[in-house]
């Protein structure tokens, strides 16, 4: 049969145009407009580098950046290690299993800000379920969202509640595809059980896991309407992550210029992080070939 | 609010009833997504009128996003709206909205807790408590079982009603006609610590700083705090407050002050038919429909006529007259502070440096000279 090099342009056409017309070209301006001073409704003045000057001299800047990389240190492991201990005590059979998959997974597809508001009316200081509950225990209530200690980990506990279900469901199934005839023939060889996950269940879980690394980086990179919703990047600025500042430059302070900068930053950010896994994916598929 | 909005349809619908040639599309945008406005804006297809905030009326009319309103409006025509408003519609001397109504907090609070105590709530301005009165009062309701005495109404982008304080303590924030940070100073070093006093004391539950999701009316309701702070009693309305309340006037010290709140309505440089869209905006904001909107939306007036008339309003009308009183005391440069076009800058930066000194530790001449070097970079060709 013969190779029409034309046909899969053909069917990448259709995404393509619309990658390039509401992604691509978008990326492009934003590129542009971080060397202006723009306010969107009206001036519009060439402005250089100055941008990124502003930039690397904004104490703001660097605390923002701090806390969005320290909030992606903890949430890219803990939800994927949580993920994969469900997806293991929900892949064997027990009572209610599916109930208990649809409702580690319900929180993903619940809208972010619903999620928020779900999550306000738990950690609230004074009117709070968790600090009810606390107080039926007699023991003291506790500032989750007011104290600039433990404003950030509920936060993350907020988020690891939300994205713990889609790891779950990314390694369950990946967890199907484990050849049963393998680990069967490694039981019989005298592998015990964590031999088994070690030496076979978890290298072929290792694409899942390239796969949820990633996204589970872009996405706590990311993150802004949680945060937005539960603490308004406060108190003192403890919980204060780069898409939240830049959000405020951009639509409270009217600083479309200055934003763009950040986000270009963020964008350099965010592909040497995944450049580095994905080059440490391709090493160790290397390896294995 | 859904009766704001029915408010607005009944505006629309008598104005239709005069102008059948015109349709009029009422799209509803919240406060928080209000920079969806912007974006069609700037994309050139604005809607032809929007509602502005006071405070943003000096964003849109030099870019130009709102048209100037002078050719066709009478040269006396401001003389019908009060100062302040009048004032915080103009940019250059030029009109670029139509003051439409106004909200001003004062203070709410639990009567039944009040008479428990024996505290006597002020009756008039006059009566208005000082400084101290208003902690003592507060730490009598810390002493009578409560946890706190009372809760700000300073997040949700009100980080300005700080100034409040500002004003009451004789300062203020900008100097050489409104260019320059008036701060540092030591009216403003005083008023720091002393909010911030409401923290460190316990007064105020640490969750109610200027960046927090906390909100007032429900630590209120829920009988967490004594008093609180808010525009209107509209969100009591919603909650279910089991205890008798009532409204009075906010603090005073060295003079009466109090913020500029509420909306005007613009007409956007998109507009296909300018005259008609001026002609809607001025029969939205004539005295019949300024006297329907806010007795049903619980607002207050800004046309002279009305401040003095006793309003049929449809919820709680002594307390609306309490925050009616209140509104008299907006002093002229406060409303011009917080209408110059950088405004929301400076409002950000308050929102993130009191939120520092509340919460962080940060001290009141760090506060303040990290508010003066933004505002510095906020106005820079000013």
């Amino acid at each position: 049969m013969r190779y029409n090099r034309r046909v899969p342009w053909l069917f990448l056409a259709p995404h393509l145009s619309l990658f390039t017309v509401f992604v691509f070209l978008p990326i492009l301006f934003i590129f542009g407009l971080s060397g202006f001073d723009w306010n969107l409704l009206g001036y519009h003045r060439f402005a250089g580098f100055s941008n990124y000057d502003e930039i690397l001299h904004d104490k703001l800047f660097w605390r923002a950046l701090g806390n969005t990389l320290l909030f992606s240190a903890v949430i890219v492991p803990v939800t994927m290690a949580a993920g994969l201990a469900l997806a293991i005590a929900l892949n064997r059979p027990m009572p209610a299993r599916n109930l208990f998959r649809a409702a580690l997974y319900l929180p993903t597809v619940i809208s972010s800000v619903a999620s928020a508001i779900v999550a306000v009316w738990i950690f609230d200081e004074h009117y709070g379920v968790l600090n009810a509950f606390l107080i039926q225990f007699g023991l003291p209530r506790l500032p989750w969202l007011s104290s600039t200690r433990l404003a950030m980990p509920t936060v993350i506990a907020t988020t690891v509640w939300l994205r713990t279900g889609f790891c779950m469901v990314i390694y369950l199934a990946a967890l199907q595809d484990v050849p049963k005839d393998l680990l069967d023939a490694a039981a019989l060889d005298g592998a015990g059980a964590w031999s088994r996950f070690r030496y076979i269940t978890w290298p072929l879980l290792w694409p899942s896991s390239i796969f949820l690394l990633v996204t589970n980086l872009i996405y706590s990179i990311h993150v802004f309407d949680l945060i937005y919703v539960m603490t308004n990047g406060g108190p003192a600025f403890s919980t204060t992550t780069l898409v939240q500042y830049l959000y405020d430059a951009a639509f409270e302070e009217q600083r479309q210029g200055y934003a763009s900068a950040i986000s270009v930053i963020l964008f350099f950010v965010l592909i040497a992080l995944t450049s580095v896994l994905l080059i440490r994916r391709n090493t160790a598929e290397r390896r294995t070939a | 609010m859904e009766v704001e909005l029915a408010a607005f349809r009944r505006i629309i619908n008598r104005y239709q009833a005069q102008r059948r040639d015109i349709a009029i599309d009422l799209e509803q945008v919240s406060y928080k997504e209000r920079a969806e406005i912007d974006t069609l804006l700037a994309a050139g297809v604005g809607p032809d009128l929007f509602r502005v905030q006071y405070q943003d009326v000096g964003r849109y009319a030099p870019s130009g996003a709102l048209i100037d309103l002078s050719k066709h409006l009478s040269k006396d025509f401001g003389e019908q709206f009060t100062a302040p408003v009048w004032t915080a519609v103009q940019y250059k001397g030029r009109p670029y909205a139509l003051p439409h109504h106004t909200d001003t907090s004062a203070i709410l609070y639990n009567k039944a807790l009040f008479d428990r105590l024996g505290i006597r709530a002020p009756q008039s301005l006059e009566e208005s408590w000082h400084w101290g009165e208003f902690t003592d009062v507060a730490h009598a309701i810390k002493k009578g079982g409560f946890d706190y005495g009372f809760a700000m109404n300073w997040s949700f982008g009100g980080s300005f009603r700080w100034l409040n304080f500002l004003y009451q303590h004789g300062g203020c924030l900008l100097k050489d006609n409104y260019r320059r940070p008036a701060i540092p100073s030591t009216d403003a070093e005083e008023t720091l610590r002393w909010t911030q006093s409401f923290f460190r004391k316990g007064l105020v539950p640490a969750s109610d700083s200027a960046k927090s999701s906390e909100q007032g009316e429900v630590l209120f309701a829920k009988g967490v705090v004594g008093m609180y702070f808010d525009v209107g009693p509209h969100s009591l309305k919603e909650l279910d407050v089991n205890f008798p309340w009532a409204t009075t006037f906010l603090p005073r010290d060295k003079q009466f002050a109090a913020e500029l709140g509420g909306n005007a309505i613009g007409v956007s440089r998109d507009a296909k038919d300018r005259d008609a869209a001026v002609d809607f905006a001025l029969f939205a904001t004539n005295e019949e429909n300024m006297r329907d909107f806010v007795t049903a939306g619980l607002f207050l007036p800004v046309r002279r006529k009305l401040i003095n008339e006793t309003l049929p309003y449809a919820y709680r009308p002594d307390e609306m007259r309490v925050h009616l009183e209140q509104s008299k005391t907006v002093p002229l440069s406060l409303a011009r502070t917080v209408t110059i076009p950088e405004f929301h800058r400076i409002n950000r930066v308050l929102g993130d440096e009191l939120d520092a000194a509340f919460t962080g530790g940060q001290s009141a001449e760090e506060t303040l000279q990290n508010m003066a070097r933004e505002i510095e970079r906020a106005r820079p060709e000013a």
